[in-house]
């Protein structure tokens, strides 16, 4: 390749960044709003979703699971929630739930536990109990948030259900030795 | 080399090279001299985790749980403590230790003897010996990190312990990880021997 010919790729590789660099400046892809729908609720509020209906119907403590696995303990309490949901459209196969505490902080279910989802099938009123690890000072103010989707939530509905524990309740949730076998995630019986 | 702008360019890399010599640019730096060596049963901050590495033990199998997949292997387990200091949950995984040729990997845990290297580590409730995969954050878990090697029973361990940084991915930098792991300490740690294969004492 000669000298000109290599300056005048080199100008023209330049000039397409360039280009590209401007017409990316125009669009306004920064400004795209992508926060979710949200939608509060307390316990035994029944939370619509496009989606799923949602509620939270009690919480309680124990201080270890009864697993197949064996005994499963927990160097802080299972916040145990249990949760109504109903699927509209479709079903619904994994939806993700997490505990959010008052100061941010982000519980997830761990495996061990043994909690499954399995499916919620569409139209029916489809119960489970959805464990968490907390710390005693997660235990005030602690919401239960509920998407579609774990990865993403982008303008999509989500639930942020207050389990409604007040500074007083949190001595009582934490005092346990409740030792609890949650069962499979199933159809509510009428 | 037949560029004149190459030969510019290899000489003045030459120059900033030898002028890096001449200030200790290209001495080496052992490890020890990198990071603090700290003795076993210490607490360490490697974030996300504030760990206590306590005890490492040679066994055969783990109850009826965990044996080796290859007859004759043992199991190495590391006892260990972890308080997780982030702001939400994380992945076990994390502290399952690495080789020092995968040490690229998002860890906080390296085993620096190469013999030892882990292929597959598995983290376990050292309470209940069921695996971990959830670690809340401000809970201490009491852990054990689990690995099969081959060969006889080494008298020592030596790891490393890694921080890791919370950042965006390189794809969307509003998905925060815990990435690019940094040396932070080193520890060394006496291993028990309780396999049937133990000569007398």
């Amino acid at each position: 390749m000669t000298w000109p010919a290599r300056i005048g790729a080199g100008v023209a590789v330049l000039a397409a960044l360039a280009v590209g660099q401007a017409v990316d400046a125009a669009l306004p892809v920064e400004h795209t709003d992508e926060r979710p729908f949200v939608r509060a609720g307390g316990i035994g509020d029944r939370v619509h979703m496009n989606y799923a209906d949602v509620t939270v119907d009690a919480v309680h403590t124990a201080k270890s699971l009864d697993t197949p696995q064996g005994k499963v303990g927990t160097p802080g309490r299972w916040l145990i929630v249990d949760v109504t949901v109903v699927a509209w459209g479709r079903p619904l196969s994994r939806p993700a739930m997490s505990l959010e505490d008052d100061s941010g902080r982000v519980f997830l279910s761990d495996p061990r536990s043994g909690y499954d989802w399995s499916s919620a099938p569409t139209g029916v009123r489809w119960r489970a109990q959805v464990p968490f690890e907390v710390p005693e000072d997660a235990l005030h103010g602690a919401t239960l948030v509920f998407s579609r989707d774990a990865n993403d939530d982008r303008r999509d509905d989500v639930a942020r259900i207050d389990l409604g524990i007040e500074p007083g309740d949190v001595a009582g949730l934490w005092d346990t030795q409740q030792v609890i076998e949650l069962p499979p995630a199933q159809m509510a019986t009428p | 080399m037949s560029n004149p702008a190459t030969h510019v360019g290899a000489l003045v890399a030459a120059l900033l090279l030898g002028v890096s010599g001449l200030f200790g640019g290209l001495d080496h730096v052992p490890l020890a001299d990198r990071v603090d060596d700290v003795e076993p049963g210490t607490e360490v901050t490697a974030e996300p985790f504030t760990l206590t590495i306590k005890q490492a033990v040679a066994v055969d199998q783990i109850g009826d749980v965990v044996s080796p997949l290859t007859p004759g292997n043992h199991l190495m387990v590391v006892l260990v403590d972890a308080e997780n200091q982030s702001k939400e949950s994380l992945s076990s995984t994390l502290l399952a230790p690495v080789s020092r040729a995968e040490s690229y990997r998002n860890r906080n845990l390296v085993v620096l003897d190469d013999r030892l290297s882990p292929t597959t580590a598995t983290v376990y409730d050292a309470d209940s010996n069921v695996a971990v995969s959830v670690l809340s954050p401000g809970l201490t878990y009491r852990l054990a990190l689990v690995w099969e090697f081959g060969g006889p029973v080494p008298q020592r361990l030596p790891l490393g312990l890694a921080k890791l940084t919370l950042r965006g991915v390189t794809i969307s930098q509003a998905d925060l990880e815990w990435q690019d792991p940094a040396e932070a300490a080193t520890l060394t740690l006496p291993v028990g021997d309780s396999t049937k294969a133990k000569g007398p004492p």
